[in-house]
């Protein structure tokens, strides 16, 4: 029985803790934040599967995957992930639609970063047009430069 | 003239019936104090760990967030520095780890590929696995194992 009490005086204080160190912290975070207009979040409600920048490393080693950026073709020119084809989502040209559609190994898409929907809307459309095991790499090329790892330059894909 | 009580006494600390229990109680309470401590540094890369999680309604991810990460803190903070209070201590870290299991577990289920974040949320952080469910469930059984 003292010991249950003791949890819950302690459940009080670390509630205090918490408040009193979101009061004063340098890096204090809003209380309420909305989580749910992310990119991420929304590909989790649409049921598209999510891809890490761990498992990618593991796809381009293994060539298991086909890799699409769905930036414009001047941000794909600028520097993409090596080996990834281009598929910018407001063009969507028809010929590398076909090639992503027939291809044998599973599509993973990306854009810019965390905060850039046309990986996750292009995923739609290709689902859409039949590909079900499509996947998005919501980190991008945010996350990839953020890392350091080589990129291609250049148009061709 | 009465002996002033130390704060810390380490000696009565220490439980001479069951001296193992303590040393492993010990580990966890250092472990998840340097673990705990980190995410109350860097309280927005816990809160996205939180959010990936895709359990809380997203309006509450920051308040779960702030309020896991602190009782991560108080439970391995009286499980160090106060004897009377390990037992309680050891009891929340557990309730706490099974919380984090179950998530794990649920988003293993539905098949949702995300990080765990658990100890901190690199671009390079591994996807959940099993594997992190058996290590989370090794922390509960070490806590057991030191609350007998």
């Amino acid at each position: 029985m003292k010991t249950v009490k003791q949890v819950f005086i302690l459940i009080g204080v670390a509630v205090l803790l918490a408040g009193l160190t979101n009061l004063i912290h340098p890096k204090r975070i809003p209380w309420v934040e909305d989580w749910g207009n992310r990119v991420e979040a929304q590909a989790v409600s649409e049921k598209v599967a999510l891809v890490q920048l761990s498992e990618i490393l593991d796809f381009l080693r293994e060539d298991s995957h086909l890799l699409v950026d769905a930036r414009s073709a001047e941000e794909y020119a600028r520097g993409h992930i090596p080996g990834a084809i281009s598929l910018p989502f407001e063009s969507m040209a028809s010929q590398v639609i076909t090639q992503v559609l027939a291809s044998k190994k599973p599509p993973i898409l990306y854009c810019s970063g965390i905060e850039c929907e046309d990986s996750l809307l292009l995923a739609l459309e290709l689902r859409n047009l039949g590909r079900a095991d499509v996947a998005i790499f919501i980190g991008g090329m945010e996350v990839w430069r953020s890392e350091f790892l080589s990129v291609e330059e250049g148009n061709e894909s | 003239m009465r002996k002033k009580k130390p704060v810390l006494d380490f000696k009565k600390a220490i439980n001479i019936e069951y001296p193992a229990g303590y040393y492993v109680a010990l580990l966890l309470g250092i472990f998840f104090l340097v673990v705990s401590g980190q995410k109350l540094v860097h309280p927005h890369a816990f809160a996205t760990a939180v959010f990936k999680g895709h359990i809380m309604p997203y309006p509450l991810v920051n308040i779960a967030a702030l309020l896991f990460m602190s009782m991560e803190f108080a439970a391995a903070f009286v499980i160090v520095f106060m004897a009377k209070w390990r037992r309680a201590g050891l009891c929340l870290l557990i309730g706490v780890l099974l919380i984090y299991t179950g998530c794990i577990t649920a988003n293993l289920l539905r098949d949702l590929n995300t990080v765990c974040g658990c100890f901190g949320s690199g671009a390079r952080a591994a996807a959940i696995s099993w594997t992190l469910v058996a290590r989370n469930l090794g922390f509960v059984v070490a806590a057991l194992f030191a609350l007998r």
